[in-house]
């Protein structure tokens, strides 16, 4: 089969590999339909975060047609058409039971590593480092789905593969972002970030009551993407700050969303130096963004923060995030426990999640997506590769 | 004063010693005070290889044999699982009998490999609902074993223990060890190859293990009988 390969810093390129096939009971094999590329693959093709390694194949957003099932699964056959959440997660442990999917116990087979890295591990997630499982992923022609009986979810056949494929990641995580929010009805949320989780975070906040959405970023295409959804929009060339508290009468927004993570951009002294120590490989995250949310957010708000980020940061000011008492909310989605009641958003036509793509192409042309949307060239906010 | 020097460190103040003496000697020739300074330092160095023994380190509190003396002791890992203890206990008799060896105790297992002698403590959990799997691993077995533990601190012997743990609670609690042994990938680089070789045997043992134990399937389910679309890996 053709899959999609990370080759070094900034390079990626399809290769001919062996189709997957069936390793544990639980397993499922899919034909992919359709599948993305997520601003965090970016993180993975600036090689910004460790464990990746030449000839692993990337892509945790996709969907496709069942090929074959493992005898341990007793709830897909095959033929069915599903989406894929992009955390691998067992269903059994004490976290998949309370619903904590992507802190799943037991789907990590790199678990130590994880481990020593961050105290416990994280669940398995597929095309994301050896540390996060070393799973092959999803921009390739098949994939092979762990946990066939608890991930995978069947989708009507009248829905488009577009309307629908976001569910494997950037529309759960831009909600559960918007969710951490514990929005009230008269309240304000700001969402650093106009990418695709921002797009849906904005979105989201609404769906969930919001009276009103300030969005940041400095993309003009993305900013106007935000404005249809009915948000207000901040350009970030400089005082994010006075800006927020000038549109909510000096109180700061109720919420503060970080749609950005650990590859923010900035004007300032701060996102300078960040830029200087990631260029040098010291340290990866740069958290301007999540510095500015800080000092925003009114005091008793909450940041809530879906952007990925990997190791250390510095020059956060926890001394104000204290005197304010803000409360943080964060973490890799819990992407199955969404899946479904935003399905039904979808077909009550409360949302097109299809409406924030703007281009579609083949898997062959995919490291030439790589690069535009690196580079957010020619509008790009969203690419899509139909396989068939 | 007892050893606080780790063997790498006293390998390295034996061969810096020795480029001191080497050093003086030449030295001699030009200024003895010097050659004099340089002979103390090495012979400082010599004799902090040959013992083991550092007095700046005693001074600092520094002790970088503690790994090694650590390492002839018994390791000790638990884990939690969210089944009830005679479950567990049942799992680990009919399912793995042939890896432990029952005692006296219901709850308390052995095993012995090449690594280790094991012994398998199941206690209810510490709070809530599920059982503690504790996991006792002392060097022992073959000779081999024990020198690969003290001379690894230990590290391979906490490797299998946790190793281990992990892949008893994924069998117990999922019926299956999450695996990515035998998956396609792209062209690796030669490194990248050789660290994931040497990863992969960790996992060939959680294959063999979880195939030991592996779940039968319902007998009510039939696998679909139409051919996968896709063409399998090539053999």
């Amino acid at each position: 089969m053709k899959a999609l390969c990370w080759h070094g810093r900034n390079e990626v390129g399809v290769e001919t590999v062996p189709d997957p096939r069936l390793l544990n009971p639980r397993d499922v094999i899919l034909r992919v339909t359709s599948t993305a590329i997520c601003g965090s693959d970016l993180h993975l093709y600036g090689a910004r975060v460790p464990t990746l390694m030449r000839g692993d194949i990337l892509g945790h957003e996709f969907m496709g047609e069942v090929v074959d099932v493992g005898r341990g699964v007793h709830n897909l056959k095959n033929g069915d058409r599903v989406v894929v959440p992009f955390n691998i997660a067992c269903g059994d442990c004490s976290f998949c039971k309370r619903g904590m999917f992507s802190l799943c116990d037991n789907s990590n087979p790199n678990a130590q590593l994880s481990a020593a890295a961050t105290g416990h591990a994280c669940s398995g997630l597929f095309g994301y480092t050896h540390m996060c499982g070393g799973y092959a992923g999803g921009q390739a022609e098949f994939v092979r789905v762990p946990y066939g009986d608890i991930g995978p979810m069947k989708v009507p056949d009248g829905l488009d593969d577009e309307k629908v494929l976001f569910l494997s990641d950037i529309f759960p995580t831009g909600y559960m972002a918007a969710e951490n929010c514990n929005i009230q009805p008269e309240d304000t949320i700001a969402v650093w970030g106009a990418g695709p989780v921002g797009q849906f975070a904005a979105r989201s906040a609404f769906l969930l009551g919001a009276a009103r959405v300030i969005v940041i970023d400095n993309v003009p295409e993305r900013l106007e993407l935000a404005r249809k959804a009915g948000a207000e929009t901040i350009c970030d060339d400089g005082d994010v700050y006075e800006r927020l508290l000038e549109m909510t009468d000096g109180q700061g927004p109720d919420a503060c969303i970080d749609a950005v993570g650990m590859e923010a951009h900035g004007h300032s002294i701060d996102a300078w130096m960040d830029q200087a120590k990631a260029a040098l490989r010291v340290q990866p995250d740069q958290a301007h963004a999540l510095r500015q949310a800080i000092r925003a957010c009114r005091k008793g708000g909450t940041v809530s923060v879906p952007g990925v980020y990997i190791g250390f940061i510095d020059k956060v000011n926890f001394g104000m995030a204290f005197n304010k008492g803000l409360t943080f909310k964060m973490g890799q989605t819990h992407t199955h426990r969404y899946m479904r009641p935003l399905l039904e958003r979808i077909e009550r036509g409360e949302i097109d999640p299809s409406e924030i793509i703007s281009h579609r192409l083949t898997l062959d042309e995919a490291p030439n997506g790589y690069r535009m949307f690196q580079e957010k060239r020619e509008g790009c906010t969203k690419i899509v590769m139909h396989m068939h | 004063m007892k050893q606080n020097v780790s063997n790498t460190e006293r390998v390295a103040s034996l061969a810096a010693g020795a480029l001191g003496l080497w050093w003086s000697k030449r030295a001699a020739g030009r200024s003895m005070g010097l050659a004099g300074l340089g002979m103390a330092a090495a012979a400082g160095l010599l004799a902090r290889g040959a013992t083991g023994r550092c007095g700046v380190y005693a001074k600092l509190g520094v002790d970088t044999a503690a790994s090694r003396r650590r390492a002839r002791e018994p390791q000790v890992r638990s884990v939690r699982v969210g089944k009830p203890l005679a479950e567990v206990a049942a799992f680990l008799r009919d399912r793995l009998g042939d890896r432990f060896a029952r005692d006296t105790d219901p709850n308390v297992f052995h095993g012995r490999d090449d690594l280790a002698s094991w012994t398998v403590r199941l206690t209810e959990a510490s709070s809530g609902s599920g059982t503690r799997i504790a996991l006792t691993a002392a060097p022992g077995g073959s000779a081999r074993a024990r020198w690969t533990a003290l001379a690894h601190a230990a590290t391979p012997l906490v490797d299998a223990a946790e190793t281990e743990l992990r892949n008893l609670k994924a069998l117990i609690e999922t019926g299956e060890i999450a695996t990515t042994l035998g998956q396609a990938h792209g062209g690796r680089s030669t490194i990248g190859q050789a660290v994931l070789e040497r990863a992969d045997l960790a996992r060939e043992h959680a294959d063999a293990v979880g195939a030991q134990a592996r779940l039968e399937p319902r007998p009510s389910w039939t696998p679909p009988a139409t051919t996968p679309a896709y063409g399998g890996i090539p053999q």
